[in-house]
């Protein structure tokens, strides 16, 4: 025990650092920027003690269980229990939510005070209550204490999305994400109440003991509706409609936090009731898991090329992200059900650590957009450009982000992936031709993925940040961001750099989340920073797997950098000189001719065209004259893609519903009488269904 | 080795051809798969000491290497084919199939490996493989031409099986199968400069509308 | 470790780099010069590479005027990215010093860190065809990607292991029944990789000055002096590692087992050979087929994808070796 307090008192002072955050935030006037400042103060304070006492549970072996909340509530009413209580995959969510939090916490004191201009204090109250919701979610021990926190972080989730709305397309984007949130949380409902009544015990603790005796319909039932439920909030393809809408009409650090954060609570969840609770199951878990992430990676990074508005783009590499974490899920739980463990922990590992990755690098990359589209007033690409010169900073945090996120060593996203490769290699010590082929074609799909990502962000930072500005507003720019936003992407960008150099530092973090759910640990490294993925058994060679030194690979690259610096300089004989970009014989090309967002991405509409449908609509008008159709005055060209899931999956779904609702609103016929005949109706139905399956009387 | 070598070759061949779109390439892809063929056979007349398949290899150098290859040509140049294939399935459509076709044969055919007299180098598989991307090509190209290729294809996929289940079939059975190869390739030259001289097309997708 | 084998050991390390760095310019004049051979024309000399590189080493580097940071700074990290990777690659003796510390899955990481680089850079000045050449490039580099991935796993699966140096000691271990049907195709489905990440015909041609038509030379417009040397060495040096890799996993034999004097020539002097081959090689090559057309290039990847899939099929059905 190195901390000199108990972890009561620390989650007691975080609880209370976020209330003083929630409150502060109210005390004073709506857009008071001074309580808005003091208030992310307090989520400031609230995350880093979150972090330490998140750091306590993971390495110094803290724990804590607190029974609270409804009076009697365990021995009236035991599905009513609440209790809140630590163990290392809470720790572990507690650490990302602690780090990656504190850092957008940091970011929003300079944030909210030049970019956002509605109610920056009413923003700061809800956003710090979303902090301490999320880790309520994390640390919930029971059934009931779960749903409750995790409404909560739902509807506080909601009214940050519709912040701004004003705007029709935010409340629109708001209704959607409200309405599939609460279709995720029925499926989450629905297959806790299964293991409730299943087990008889509403604790999650206990339920990891019982639930093995449950019939394999069941718990195929609670599997599906938890994938369903927690899928839904992770983003994972066909549930991810609401995240491409609602992250981008979210104020940018609500946007980073939820993209950061919150989605990885439907990962959680998965942990929690899939992995710990319901343990091995069949291999079908794993391999429907691999190809929902598999299509997720794909469908995410594809619709992300197709955007030119910065931040949706980088909500669908949210979706293609989840997909890489739910890859992982589902190879550990393959490998389960093969009975290895050990693969099992590496495909985990692989997945848990690229969870905390995308959390370090996606909130990085949303406060750099964030900044951006606050400086020059539009989220469209095509408006941006040049920015690079004013933002120097946010351009190298965004660069991090963008390398981090497309799997470049040596950065974090890098290493989760090489780990996910090797899992995935890992199939072909298990002699089964079905779990070969799956996990290569797996592996194919993430390095496509990955490939496609890497496509996406030079896109992304070119287009945003380089050449000429595309618009008077991206011309204006001339200041960088707040130092405290730069210094929270400072923090992120560290943190990317750092788990990619020595990521053997940071695996200590892991070791009892996969203990807990795998039963075997870490892979065997060493603390100077170089892994082997596994000891394993290969045919003819006693080898194995793989082997990286993440340090020397970075050292080396190091070394390299400086060696070709120095050829560069060394010896040159004047400083490099500016001179006008190469024109190619005509005069003065201007910021119209630089490529734009779509444009890079039109080679990809090409290969791809089965899957985006590319709608082309040209028009011309033209010069008149002698010869009709030489001469243009004007042309338009449009491209526009489909989104077939939606068109075709979703629309019909709610057209559906809503016949439904109108059919069941001819029962609201206003007339008082009707209403007394339901009444009576109710009451005689509610009387049988009492008298012959209640189980009361005689 | 060697027999490994060639049964690479002999798949790899079958593989391009399926996403190969001129004619001429796809004569010479046909001549490789066989002379790799005819390794393969002359290779396991050699290790197995069956003298009897060292002709037949002989065989299909003459003929599957040579002639027909020569025949093929003879027949592009005078018929003035155009030489690229008008595919009904699409390039990257086909070499998926490709690899279907192996998935399958592998996944069928694959326990019955150690049944062949030459479990080496997987030559069973590769054969059944062969046959079916034979069998693909045909069923998935409008010209004639080139359905005529496809089932010289198969052909040679149904000769590797013969070499891998058999040591090779009887030799007499192989000279029937050259034959009547050979028929095929010149009544179907016959048939085709015929056809082009009546109807000015091989296109089989015109010559349909012809029926009746 | 004793300290000479630390000594002998950093010696080898560098003598690999050294290896690579000045033997991938002759590789470059080579193919020139076969390929202006096979044409009938009498091409420029074969150490043409290095008088270039020398002449723009001699020359100053000139920037655009709205080019940022990522202009001067890409051609080093992208160089460095790719020597890098030298060490990870099995060249002319194992076990390489640091061989331990990067498997292939670091090697095409390392690949994907240059072309992202320069594929930035492209963006950066704000030209049309800076744009053009970075779109088909970062185009080309996504698709190779996955078959470059597939084929790491078709030749690991048998060595049980993504590392070059366990790949190419287990081939030589096993002798000739190494070469089986799987590793062929495989190794057919690399050279298609190879033919996309390099720039060779008929992905792109490298000798093109038609500005729609080319990819990498787009790129590279704005660069000049020592940068464009760098670039220019860094493309060669490229095409080193991965022909490097490809005969070392198809034909492993000759590379030294131990860091023996007469193993170690040996090992150098094949190497040189292999090298050469595969130069010559993709200079016949390309003098026989002809530039496709750009979004054909999806077909060629699928091809090598299906390939190197089938290839992981074969491996499993008929086992490896005796």
């Amino acid at each position: 025990m190195i901390y000199p307090t108990a972890p009561e008192a620390l989650l007691e002072a975080m609880l209370a650092a976020m209330l003083s955050g929630v409150i502060t935030g109210l005390l004073g006037r709506a857009d008071s920027r001074r309580m808005a400042r003091v208030s992310f103060a307090f989520s400031v304070l609230g995350c880093a003690l979150m972090a330490a006492l998140a750091l306590g549970i993971l390495l110094d072996g803290m724990s804590f269980s607190l029974a609270a909340g409804v009076p009697g509530g365990t021995s009236a009413s035991p599905l009513l229990a609440v209790s809140f209580s630590s163990d290392p995959l809470s720790g572990l969510f507690l650490f990302l939510l602690g780090f990656v939090g504190g850092a957008i916490s940091v970011a929003s004191l300079g944030y909210v005070d030049r970019y956002v201009h509605e109610r920056p204090a009413t923003l700061a109250s809800f956003f710090a209550l979303f902090l301490a919701t999320m880790a309520l979610v994390v640390l919930a021990g029971t059934v009931f204490a779960f749903l409750l926190a995790w409404e909560a972080m739902t509807l506080v989730s909601y009214f940050l999305v519709v912040h701004e709305h004003s705007a029709w397309e935010v409340r629109r984007a708001g209704l959607t994400y409200l309405v599939m949130s609460h279709a995720a949380a029925a499926a989450i409902l629905v297959s806790m109440i299964l293991l409730s009544i299943g087990t008889g015990t509403t604790s999650f603790a206990q339920m990891a003991t019982l639930a093995g005796g449950l019939s394999p319909l069941v718990r195929d039932c609670v599997f599906l509706a938890a994938v369903i439920g927690f899928g839904t909030k992770a983003g994972l393809v066909p549930f991810h409609i609401w995240l491409p809408e609602a992250h981008p009409s979210a104020p940018s650090n609500v946007s980073a936090l939820m993209s950061g954060v919150m989605i990885k609570i439907g990962v959680f969840g998965v942990l929690r009731i899939v992995f710990q609770v319901l343990g091995v199951g069949p291999d079908w878990w794993g391999f429907l898991l691999l190809a929902l992430g598999g299509l997720s990676a794909i469908v995410g990074v594809l619709n992300a090329i197709a955007q030119h508005d910065l931040k949706r783009l980088l909500a669908f590499h949210s979706v293609e992200n989840i997909g890489i974490i739910f890859m992982g899920l589902g190879a550990a739980l393959v490998f389960l059900s093969l009975g290895s463990s050990v693969l099992a922990a590496l495909a985990l590992l692989a997945a848990v650590l690229h969870t905390l990755n995308h959390g370090l690098f996606k909130a990085l990359l949303f406060l750099g957009a964030g900044a951006v589209v606050g400086a020059t007033g539009t989220r469209d690409m095509e408006k941006m450009g040049g920015v690079v010169r004013a933002m120097p900073g946010v351009a190298l945090g965004f660069l991090v982000g963008a390398m981090a996120i497309s799997a470049l060593p040596p950065f974090n996203g890098f290493v989760s992936e090489w780990l996910l490769f090797q899992a995935f290699f890992g199939a072909f010590a298990t002699g089964s031709l079905s779990t070969e082929i799956a996990f290569t074609v797996a592996a194919a799909t993430l390095a496509l993925a990955s490939g496609l990502a890497a496509y996406c962000f030079v896109k992304a930072f070119g287009v945003t940040f380089l050449a000429r500005p595309r618009s008077s507003a991206a011309a204006e720019v001339s200041e960088d961001a707040p130092g405290s936003m730069r210094g929270g992407m400072a923090l992120l960008a560290g943190a990317c750099l750092a788990i990619g150099v020595v990521p053997s530092l940071f695996l200590g973090l892991f070791e009892g989340t996969l203990r807990e759910l795998t039963g075997a640990g870490l892979p065997s490294y060493s603390p100077w920073a170089w892994l082997s993925s596994l000891p394993r058994p290969a045919p003819g060679s006693p080898d194995a797997g793989g082997t990286i030194a993440f340090g020397i690979v970075a050292v080396l690259l190091a070394v390299g950098i400086v060696a070709a610096w120095g050829f560069r300089r060394i010896g040159a004989k004047a400083p490099a000189e500016s001179v006008p970009m190469w024109d190619c014989g005509m005069d003065a090309p201007s910021a119209r001719m630089e490529y734009t967002a779509s444009g890079y991405a039109q080679p990809m509409l090409r290969v791809f065209s089965a899957f985006y449908r590319p709608q082309q609509h040209s028009a011309l008008t033209e010069l008149g004259g002698a010869r009709p159709g030489v001469l243009a005055k004007t042309q338009e060209f449009e491209t526009e893609v489909e989104y077939p899931l939606v068109e075709r999956g979703y629309n019909p779904l709610a057209d559906g519903f809503f016949s439904l609702a109108r059919r069941v609103g001819r029962l609201q016929s206003g007339g008082i009488h009707a209403y007394l005949a339901y009444m009576i109706l109710t009451l005689v139905v509610l009387l049988i269904a009492v008298r012959f399956f209640g189980g009361v009387g005689p | 080795m060697a027999l490994e070598l060639c049964a690479a070759v002999v798949l790899l061949a079958a593989w391009l051809s399926l996403v190969h779109r001129r004619l001429e390439a796809q004569i010479y892809l046909y001549a490789t798969q066989s002379a790799a063929i005819a390794g393969i056979a002359f290779l396991v007349s050699i290790l197995y000491a069956t003298p009897l398949l060292a002709v037949t290899g002989g065989l299909i150098v003459g003929l599957n290497v040579v002639v027909i290859p020569w025949l093929l040509r003879r027949i592009l140049r005078d018929l003035r084919i155009p030489p690229e294939i008008n595919m009904l399935v699409s390039v990257r459509m086909s070499a998926l199939a490709g690899l279907g076709c192996l998935l399958l044969s592998v996944a069928v055919i694959g326990p019955l490996t150690p049944l062949a007299e030459i479990p080496a180098a997987g030559l069973l598989p590769i054969a059944v493989t062969v046959v079916l991307i034979g069998l693909f090509t045909t069923a998935t190209r409008r010209k004639a031409f080139s359905q005529v290729l496809g089932i010289l294809g198969m052909e040679n996929g149904v000769f590797l099986a013969g070499i891998a289940l058999t040591y090779g079939l009887g030799l007499l059975l192989e000279l029937g199968i050259a034959a009547n190869l050979f028929v095929l390739a010149i009544v179907s030259r016959l048939f085709l400069h015929r056809m082009k001289d009546t109807f000015d097309t091989v296109d089989a997708d015109v010559l349909r509308s012809l029926e009746g | 470790m004793t300290p000479l084998e630390l000594v002998v050991g950093v010696l080898l390390l560098l003598g690999e780099f050294a290896v690579v760095l000045l033997l991938s310019p002759l590789l470059m004049g080579v193919i020139r010069r076969v390929k202006a051979h096979s044409q009938r024309r009498v091409g420029s000399p074969l150490l043409q590479p290095y008088r270039e590189l020398r002449k723009l080493i001699a020359k100053d580097s000139l920037y655009a005027e709205s080019a940022s940071f990522v202009t001067r700074g890409a051609p080093w990290i992208s160089f460095a990215a790719l020597l890098c990777a030298v060490p990870f690659l099995p060249w002319f003796f194992l076990p390489s010093p640091l061989g331990f510390a990067g498997d292939l899955i670091v090697v095409v990481g390392l690949l994907a860190l240059s072309r992202f680089m320069t594929a930035l850079a492209a963006l950066d000045a704000g030209s049309t065809f800076g744009g053009m050449g970075s779109t088909r490039d970062m185009w080309i580099g996504a698709l190779a990607e996955p078959t470059f991935l597939l084929v790491i796993f078709a030749w690991g699966a048998p060595a049980g292991s993504t590392q070059a140096s366990v790949i190419v000691a287990y081939g030589i271990s096993l002798g000739a029944a190494y070469l089986s049907p799987a590793l062929l195709i495989a190794s057919a489905a690399f050279f298609l990789v190879l033919l996309a990440e390099t720039g060779r015909l008929p992905v792109d041609n490298p000798a093109t000055h038609l500005e729609l038509t080319m990819v990498h030379e787009a790129m590279v417009l704005e660069y000049s002096g020592r940068d464009l040397a760098l670039i220019e060495w860094g493309k060669a040096v490229k095409f080193t590692l991965l022909a490097g890799l490809f005969v070392s996993v198809l034909v492993p034999w000759g590379i030294a087992q131990s860091w023996g004097v007469v193993a170690l020539v040996l090992g150098l002097v094949l190497l040189l050979v292999k090298l050469l081959g595969t130069s010559w090689a993709i200079g016949q090559f390309e003098t026989r087929v002809a530039k496709w057309r750009l979004f054909r290039l999806a077909d060629l990847s699928t091809l090598a994808a299906a390939l190197a899939l089938g290839s992981i099929v074969l491996t499993y059905l008929v086992g490896v070796g005796p």
